[in-house]
């Protein structure tokens, strides 16, 4: 019998087909779709009852012209306003009013606010969304009250508020961004996420559940070590991009039968390198929480240090707004290109039409050599471990032993 | 062209941090054969078997499997002593997978798992899940799955432990069935009395070293002098017959020239207990007519040398040297 050429192979497939038959797997699979699903319509549906059910504010104005006033804080979304006058309009009636439940607030407006005297809130709590609502309506009443006082005619305010046009002209014809390549970027990173968090589960039992069921030098003896690795790394990556298949094709689809309408066209070579990045991506991720795991000997006792190394794949989120600003910066740059961030940001820079062909080559280059390195990394912690009883790889052992 | 060894061993060396755990370690394993790897715990025994299965690398030396150091991992099996399995799932599951990983294809290693299941009375469990199985079943699994690939050199490290009577019994039956297919097995256990049976020749080793080797009867006369059996007497005193005396019956033994110890002690009852080590073959009838002419013999019996004896004796008198040489060296 001939030893096998692809030892990997068996074990890729025993472990994708392992952790596919779950119970839980398979009930994740759909309930994060149906999870989806019932969040983006349970808020629509807690809009339409905030729409539905709108906030009751009484209205003080000791200032001429309420009516005017009125008209604008009309255009307050999900606001019922109570006008009030005479004794009912005391602060302190107004206080007892809203303890009693009558009115979720009350807006109290001295005749001199277009002046600088202080429009006064009284709320059950500190600064509530009602009214950070009415500071604009508010400030355009106080314009039209200094543009009277100065004496200037509606006119003349409407030229003061007039918009500024502008008009953009691109130095560089392929500098044109596309609405869909930007969603497809973003979706892609998001699912790339979700998912790779949705397989480590899975991924810490896949690497240490050998160990613990002392299954481990049944296998090495049969197959290298690092062949193992290969064919669990393969398992799992195939796993969580069957996981992001199906939950992006449930986004898809739900976003296509909820508006009936097409999502917007992704250029072809867009696609191709958030795809290839997606996936290159997940490797990378998966080797490189498996050198980690594979250093752990049993999930129960280990210490916690490993831990933090899963926070890596959100870093590159602290980073995305000077991304988006400057996307060409060499701070975005280098970012882009190093292994454990280019995932997520390289796909915003090609969004951002930031990343010319070459350079987006060059960092999916240097993510599959660094996927690589991870993958022996892993394969090396996984046969020091397995060869340590009772105790756990720590990181100069392992370099030593990678070293040799 | 002259058949090589099985295995061979070859003055293989580990040592961890400061501790050497084997030490200049050599044998061969000839086909066919059932070869006892013996010795005290923490004596070296799976670190050596890890070596010569290429989990682990010697520190020097090496090891041929038919001549060759490159060692085809798929015609060899593996029992190791620290045991488990994929507890989530089917047993049938399990052993093809583990066939597969040993070169089979998946057809052929389900059925060679089936069919094991059924030579080891498990035929019923072969979609149950190993954690719904009894200990000595889950240990017939461990076998079948080391073995069902029909390996060249099957490596069972401790297949007795969990296993009762009857079951060690079906064990050394399959084992022999093993040998019969062509499959040398080298063996790793502490059941002594089960291993004296199986095997043809032995290595026990004691600190990462060699402390005895060859068949049982070769090992019975090094570590006795020649002796490869013991003649166990009772005398008592008879009607005018002198006090038993040891030093008189030892001097009986001395004139037929025994090849081993004899040992000659009252113990209670009024009896005179006499042990001497024979070899084959060996006239004791002067002795025993001048014992017999003296005193009454009681009891008279002769038992081989048994492995369990051998083992205690080498393995102290190894633990013993060592000991010694370490309390020199400190000094």
């Amino acid at each position: 019998m001939p030893e096998l050429r692809h030892p990997w192979w068996p074990v890729a497939r025993f472990e994708f087909l392992r952790v596919i038959r779950r119970a839980d797997f398979l009930v994740s699979l759909v309930l994060m779709p149906l999870l989806s699903v019932g969040a983006s319509f349970g808020a629509g549906m807690l809009a339409k009852r905030a729409a539905d059910q709108p906030v009751r504010l009484a209205f003080v104005s000791a200032a001429p012209g309420v009516s005017t006033k009125m008209a604008v804080l009309d255009t307050v979304k999900a606001v019922t306003w109570y006008p009030v006058t005479g004794a009912s309009a005391d602060p302190k009636a107004l206080t007892e009013a809203i303890e009693a439940k009558r009115y979720d607030g009350a807006v109290l407006v001295p005749a001199q606010f277009a002046g600088g005297d202080s429009v006064r809130i009284l709320a059950k709590r500190s600064n509530p969304g009602w009214a950070r609502r009415l500071r604009e309506p508010l400030l355009a009443a106080a314009r039209i009250e200094r543009v009277k006082s100065a004496g200037l005619t509606g006119e003349a305010l409407e030229r003061l508020n007039a918009p500024i046009a502008f008009r953009e002209t691109l130095t560089r014809p392929e500098g044109v961004t596309s609405k869909g390549d930007a969603i497809a970027a973003l979706t892609l990173t998001i699912l790339l996420l979700v998912t790779i968090y949705a397989t480590a589960a899975y991924l810490g039992v896949g690497i240490t559940g050998e160990k613990q069921a002392r299954v481990t030098e049944v296998i090495v003896s049969a197959i290298q070590p690092q062949a193992w690795m290969d064919g669990k790394l393969i398992a799992f990556t195939l796993v969580g991009l069957s996981m992001a298949t199906v939950w992006g094709g449930s986004a898809l689809l739900f976003a296509v039968f909820s508006s009936w309408n097409l999502p917007p066209a992704v250029s072809p070579g867009a696609i191709v390198a958030y795809l290839l990045f997606m996936v290159a991506g997940f490797a990378f991720y998966v080797s490189m929480f498996s050198a980690i795991l594979a250093t752990i000997k049993d999930m129960q006792s280990t210490s916690r240090i490993q831990a933090y190394f899963y926070f890596i794949p959100v870093i590159p989120f602290i980073f995305i707004e000077t991304i988006l600003e400057r996307p060409e910066s060499l701070f975005s740059i280098v970012l882009s290109w190093i292994p454990f961030f280019s995932p997520m940001l390289m796909p915003a820079r090609i969004a951002l039409k930031a990343a010319p062909t070459w350079e987006w080559i060059g960092a999916l280059l240097v993510l599959i050599a660094a996927t690589h390195f991870m993958r022996l990394m892993a394969g090396t912690a996984f046969r020091v471990g397995m060869l340590m009883y009772g105790k756990e790889v720590n990181l100069p052992e392992l370099l030593r032993w990678a070293k040799d | 062209m002259a058949q090589h060894s099985v295995l061979s061993v070859r003055s293989i060396r580990k040592v961890f941090k400061d501790r050497v755990a084997v030490d200049d370690l050599s044998f061969d394993v000839q086909p066919g054969e059932i070869f006892g790897f013996l010795g005290p715990n923490g004596a070296g025994k799976t670190t050596s078997l890890r070596m010569i299965l290429g989990i682990t690398r010697p520190d020097a030396g090496s090891v041929l499997f038919e001549g060759r150091e490159q060692v085809d991992r798929s015609r060899i099996g593996y029992l190791p002593e620290e045991r488990g399995l994929f507890e989530d799932q089917k047993v049938i599951d399990s052993l093809g997978y583990l066939g597969e990983l040993r070169g089979m294809a998946p057809r052929d290693a389900r059925a060679a798992g089936a069919s094991w299941l059924e030579r080891l009375g498990l035929s019923d469990r072969s979609k149950s899940k190993l954690n719904e199985l009894s200990k000595g079943m889950q240990q017939k699994i461990q076998f079948a799955a080391a073995v069902l690939h029909g390996p060249t050199l099957a490596v069972l490290d401790e297949p007795f432990s969990g296993l009762d009577p009857l079951n060690q019994e079906l064990f050394l039956e399959v084992v022999r069935e093993l040998r019969e297919r062509g499959t040398t097995v080298l063996f790793s256990a502490h059941q002594l009395n089960l291993v004296e049976r199986l095997c043809d020749r032995f290595l026990l080793i004691a600190r990462g070293r060699e402390v005895l080797s060859g068949s049982l009867e070769t090992m019975r006369r090094t570590i006795s002098g020649g002796a490869t059996e013991t003649l166990v007497l009772e005398l008592m005193t008879r009607n005018g017959s002198p006090p038993l005396d040891p030093a008189r019956a030892r001097a009986a033994f001395g004139d037929v020239g025994v090849a081993g110890t004899v040992k000659a002690e009252l113990v209670g009852g009024g009896k005179l207990r006499v042990e001497a080590g024979l070899a084959r073959q060996h006239d004791v009838g002067p002795a025993l007519a001048a014992l017999g002419g003296t005193w009454a013999i009681v009891t008279i019996e002769t038992d081989p040398i048994s492995l369990h004896e051998i083992y205690l004796r080498a393995v102290r008198s190894a633990m013993g040297e060592a000991a010694a040489l370490e309390e020199a060296i400190d000094a």
